[in-house]
């Protein structure tokens, strides 16, 4: 019955698919003009070498200098961007019964998901690169799950919580410079506030042990406290997104600058979005609190689908 | 015995040298590169690490180096112990042998050399970028392409552009301190390394703890790697910046601002940096930031080269000059010949990607491992792009010659750039004699002058190249050269002068040697002297001429007014220019005849072409289609009308020269009334019917009256000596020829009236005179 009501529920499938549309769409966009970092797997003997030489049988030295062989590599990236954009504008045909929207979401959670890594690698193996796609990654497994019933709703619920813990984590990490304070996170906030560069830094880690407290405060079984916390983090969300294209795009060079930026802002809209999504549930009561922490498995495999 | 006993004790010297407890090498500055350098190691282990280091090599007898200095920092980082004495107090222009050791290990010797103070020194760098090491596993034969270049061509530095390793990980930048000790050169010869921070760099941390370069910290902001070094004695300051640390950008821009306005006295400025402006692979963005901070400070204070890497293909640009604006159509930058900053990459160390993405200011670009190679004087920066992928076939330049190609060497396109330094003034040059366009009518000798001085500094050779081929040199003023010009024609001559500096300066003229046509053209002047005349009615405004159809038959007129022939010549060939107005090819036949009468007037509805007197000879013309409007079109010769009016008592030099052209058919000419210039044109051919520098005998010796004449010449000489009397009529027909001794009555009543040339030729002179007979 309450399945029932939630496939009614359209602001909460719209939430869903306007997450799900501007992640990819944003996404698709940077594969057919930008310059997603695909070369640091491919280029990487320890991830490629075996396929490129064993299977291939192309020698390596020859596959890096030869221009040819990187325009085939830059086909996969737009066939990856065509699948992305693909899914991006079917998600609006989409109820939970079209085969080939299914398999479109999947796939391009799977994508995502290799992306995440690859630029994890890029980001010289910082956990907290992958953690910060979290809800890009699994955004569109999580409408999939929504509309085709694959997960109880307690169950989507919480994972989806998990999911928006671990990307204000991955924020948080960087922010309070746990791997390196971003200058470039600085400079969105001191264009953004006009703070000097000292207040900016402080500014930045104070946000940042926000992002991690909001991240962990999600599972205290308060409604009070999650309230607060999902507030925190939508609002944050949406700003960090639309700062992408606030702190940098160029007022000089106002058009050129922002078709170069808004795809940056537009599939991290869905810092927002997801979060926002959560809290529709939480006013329209359809979490179950749940005991915190008794049972780690129900958090661990949120995507373990089956059948009610 | 004694010897025997020797044996084990060098064998175990060599072991002990041999397990050297330090490796992976590297030299960097953080201070003046004429005084100072920093060695740069990994520690293995050992204690006690000291740089041994003197002006001699002392091998692996570390009490007679004459200095020694232990560890000045010490950083674990990237899973090597990072060991770094920096020496300070060196002698510029020197080399330093030096070997590193500790408790249990001597390092084999190495050496690196100071740059030079001397002002007129020339230093070399190597600039790339991108090796993106990943792998010891790896087959990266362009890595090692490019390191051997190093050793090849032994630059003074390298500039690396950012982005060693791929992921940035302790073991990819083990692999690459391994992959980079092949850049020492086989006699211990290290090139010190400027390092950049690339976007596989993960913060300027990695710059500073591995290469000990000098940072802007100020222990707010953490590592920020950018700085700048000045090589020789202001020479070339480079700046090595820091484009992947986007909120730095601005604070780089002010301090780059600043110090480019504290080093004006500084002959060059250079930047490096990572990622393009304006890249040449379309995946990369461009960089606003980049362009909007530092673009612009680079013109203003003449940076003149900027290395940029990260887009894996190879540019060079025009020098140019920032527009302003990104969006426009020049794609923001507009060619700046003078002053312009000629940008180059774009790192190509290692992997290629597809040059894809070429802008109007783009001078070449490419997709091939390359680096490039920069040899700077105080002049002039020489800059090629030296392909890798052929390193087997390349020669090694000599410690003494650093600066000339080796053999083998691949330059792109043969294309040297160079880059002249507009605060020194080249020479200027003079060729004084012969004057440009000088006629020698004979083959022979001829004097070059020359006139060339170095306001800042002196002449050290003047070139002469004649039709474009080097013929001789002169090291010392005054500067001439005599050629001996044995072919007829026009000839070029090139006068090269060079200074001090290496800078040149040059003059060119044109002559021309032998005995070659005269041309007189004369053009129609007015609108009343070409005019059409149909059905009795005069067309003076028309601004065309149709030859000779125009809704019926017409007559038109040319008339060429005072027509001045200079003395002493004579008309070889004549003929009328037309300038296609519209084109036509219907069969057209033209009958042109003369006017005969050398005083007409312009043409008018009073002085008609019908009523105008023509002589007796004629041409006919029957022109081949006008098909381009614009073009010049010759009618046939017309000397047998131009003897005519010569002959003629009525014509002298300064009359008029008119046409009358009658026919069928249509060909359209453009009047004095379309354009003045494409008005019709009547062109004189002539020849001097003597040599100008034969001398002349004096006008009292001889007499030649009454000119003009009628029936009898008289001519009589001072002089008893025989000469050789002719006379020639305009055709250049000998009509008369006799011995002269006296004097001689020559009857002349069989002669055409008209312009005729006396020739006298003497034992050593010739004179010449004109004369005429009048009717």
């Amino acid at each position: 019955m309450q399945q029932l009501q939630i496939n009614k529920n359209r602001e909460l499938t719209l939430l869903l698919k306007l997450a799900t549309f501007s992640i990819l769409f944003g996404r698709a966009w940077e594969h057919f003009m930008y310059d997603p970092p695909y070369h640091t797997f491919f280029w990487d003997y320890n991830y490629t070498g075996w396929f490129i030489e064993g299977v291939l049988n192309i020698n390596w030295n020859t596959f890096l200098t030869t221009p040819d062989y990187d325009n085939n590599l830059h086909l996969i990236q737009l066939a990856i961007g065509f699948v992305f954009l693909c899914t991006s504008i079917s998600v609006w045909f989409y109820s939970g019964k079209e085969k080939g929207i299914n398999i479109l979401l999947l796939t391009s959670t799977i994508l995502m998901f290799f992306l995440g890594l690859i630029t994890m690698k890029d980001h010289e193996q910082q956990f907290g690169q992958l953690l910060e796609m979290s809800i890009q990654i699994t955004t569109p497994a999580i409408l999939y799950s929504f509309l085709k019933n694959e997960l109880s709703l307690d169950r989507l619920i919480q994972a989806t919580k998990i999911i928006v813990s671990l990307t204000f984590i991955g924020h948080g990490l960087y922010a309070i410079g746990f791997y390196y304070q971003p200058p470039d996170f600085v400079k969105m906030i001191r264009s953004t506030t006009s703070m000097s560069y000292e207040n900016a830094l402080i500014s930045l880690k104070l946000i940042g042990a926000l992002d991690i407290l909001a991240g962990i405060l999600l599972f205290v079984p308060n409604k009070r406290i999650l309230k607060i916390c999902l507030i925190h983090i939508i609002l944050w969300g949406f700003i960090t997104a639309l700062g992408r294209l606030a702190g940098n795009i160029n007022y000089n060079h106002f058009w050129f600058t922002f078709k170069q930026l808004w795809h940056l802002s537009m599939f991290r809209l869905s810092h927002g979005i997801i979060p926002l999504f959560l809290y529709y549930c939480l006013k329209r009561e359809l979490f179950k609190t749940p005991k915190p922490f008794t049972n780690i498995t129900n958090y661990l495999i949120p995507f373990k689908f089956y059948k009610r | 015995m004694k010897k025997l006993c020797l044996i084990p004790l060098s064998l175990f010297l060599l072991s002990y040298v041999a397990k050297s407890t330090t490796d992976k090498y590297r030299l960097s500055y953080r201070d003046s590169p004429s005084t100072s350098i920093v060695i740069g190691f990994n520690v293995v282990n050992g204690t006690n690490h000291t740089v041994y280091y003197g002006k001699t090599k002392e091998g692996v007898q570390l009490q007679n180096y004459e200095s020694s200095r232990t560890v000045d920092r010490q950083v674990n980082y990237k899973g090597m112990n990072n060991n770094f004495v920096r020496l300070s107090g060196l002698s510029p222009g020197t080399t330093y042998y030096f070997v590193v050791a500790d408790n249990n290990s001597i390092s084999e010797v190495m050496y690196f050399q100071t740059i030079s103070d001397d002002p007129d020194a020339t230093i070399s760098f190597i600039a790339g970028g991108d090796s993106r090491k990943s792998s010891s596993l790896a087959d990266d034969d362009a890595i090692l392409w490019a390191n051997e270049m190093v050793t090849k061509l032994k630059p003074d530095a390298v500039l690396f552009g950012g982005d060693m390793t791929d992921g940035d990980t302790n073991n990819e930048w083990i692999e690459f301190f391994n992959q980079w000790q092949t850049i020492i050169d086989s006699d211990g010869r290290v090139t010190p390394i400027c390092a950049t921070q690339g976007n596989h760099e993960a913060n300027p941390a990695v710059i500073v703890n591995l290469f000990d370069v000098p940072d802007q910290d100020d222990n707010l902001v953490g590592n920020q790697a950018y700085y700048a070094l000045t090589f020789g004695n202001n020479l070339a300051r480079v700046y090595t910046l820091n484009s992947d640390e986007t909120g730095i950008i601005t604070d780089q821009a002010d301090w780059l601002e600043s110090d480019l306005q504290n080093n004006t006295s500084t002959i060059w400025k250079m930047a490096q940096y990572h990622q393009p402006i304006i890249p040449h692979q379309s995946s990369k963005s461009d960089r606003s930031d980049l362009y909007d901070n530092w673009a612009q400070h680079f013109y203003n204070y003449g940076v003149r080269v900027a290395i940029e890497c990260d887009a894996h293909v190879v540019k060079e640009t025009k020098p140019v000059k920032p527009t302003g604006d990104l969006g426009d159509a020049e794609d923001g930058f507009t060619h700046d010949p003078d002053r312009g900053t000629v940008y180059i990459g774009e790192g190509t160390w290692r992997a290629l990607r597809p040059n894809n993405d070429d802008h109007p200011f783009t001078l070449s670009s490419g997709s091939f491992n390359q680096v490039k190679w920069l040899i700077i004087n105080k002049s002039q920066i020489e800059l090629r792009t030296v392909k890798t992928i052929n390193i087997n076939s390349v020669s090694e330049v000599s410690n003494n010659d650093r600066f000339t190609p080796p053999a083998g060497l691949d330059v792109w396109e043969n294309r040297v750039t160079i880059i002249t330094n507009s605060n020194t003034s080249p020479p200027i040059t003079t060729i004084t004699s012969p004057a440009d366009n000088t006629e020698f009518p004979t083959t022979g000798i001829v004097s070059i002058n020359v006139d060339a001085f170095d306001t800042d500094g002196t002449i050290t050779k003047v070139e002469y190249e004649i039709d474009g081929t080097l013929e001789g040199a002169t090291f010392g003023g005054p500067h001439s050269f005599d050629f001996n010009f044995t072919e007829e024609g026009d000839h070029i001559i090139k006068v090269i002068a060079y200074d001090n500096d290496g800078l040149t300066g040059s003059d060119q003229i044109s002559i021309y040697v032998g005995d070659r046509p005269q041309v007189i053209i004369t053009q129609i002047n007015s609108k009343s002297n070409d005019a059409e005349e149909r059905d009795g009615i005069m067309d003076i405004v028309s601004s065309d001429l149709e030859l000779t159809e125009d809704n019926g038959i017409q007559l038109v007129g040319l008339r060429f007014s005072n027509v001045v022939i200079p003395d002493d010549v004579r008309i070889t060939a004549a003929h009328l220019e037309f300038n296609v107005d519209a084109p036509s090819s219907v069969a057209t036949d033209l009958i042109i005849h003369g006017i005969a009468n050398a005083h007409v007037g312009g043409f008018s509805e009073s002085n008609t072409l019908s009523t105008q007197p023509t002589t007796s000879q004629f041409k006919e013309w029957a022109p081949p289609a006008w098909t381009t409007i614009g073009e010049w079109k010759e009618s046939p010769d017309l000397m047998v009308i131009i003897n005519e009016l010569f002959s003629s008592p009525d014509w002298a030099s300064g009359r008029n020269i008119s046409f009358i052209i009658s026919g069928t058919g249509k060909r359209e000419a453009c009047s004095f009334d379309k354009s003045p210039a494409l008005a019709p044109k009547l062109v004189l051919e002539y020849e001097y019917i003597t040599l100008a520098s034969m001398p002349d005998i004096s006008e009292s010796t001889l007499q030649i009256f009454p000119n003009p004449f009628q029936e009898m010449l008289h001519i009589t000489k001072n002089e008893s000596d025989i000469s050789k009397l002719q006379v020639i009529n305009q055709q250049g027909e000998i009509i008369f020829e006799d011995e002269l001794v006296d004097g001689k009555n020559i009857q002349t009543n069989t002669w055409k009236p008209g312009a005729y040339f006396i020739r006298i030729e003497k034992e050593d002179a010739i004179i010449n005179r004109k004369i005429i007979k009048s009717n």
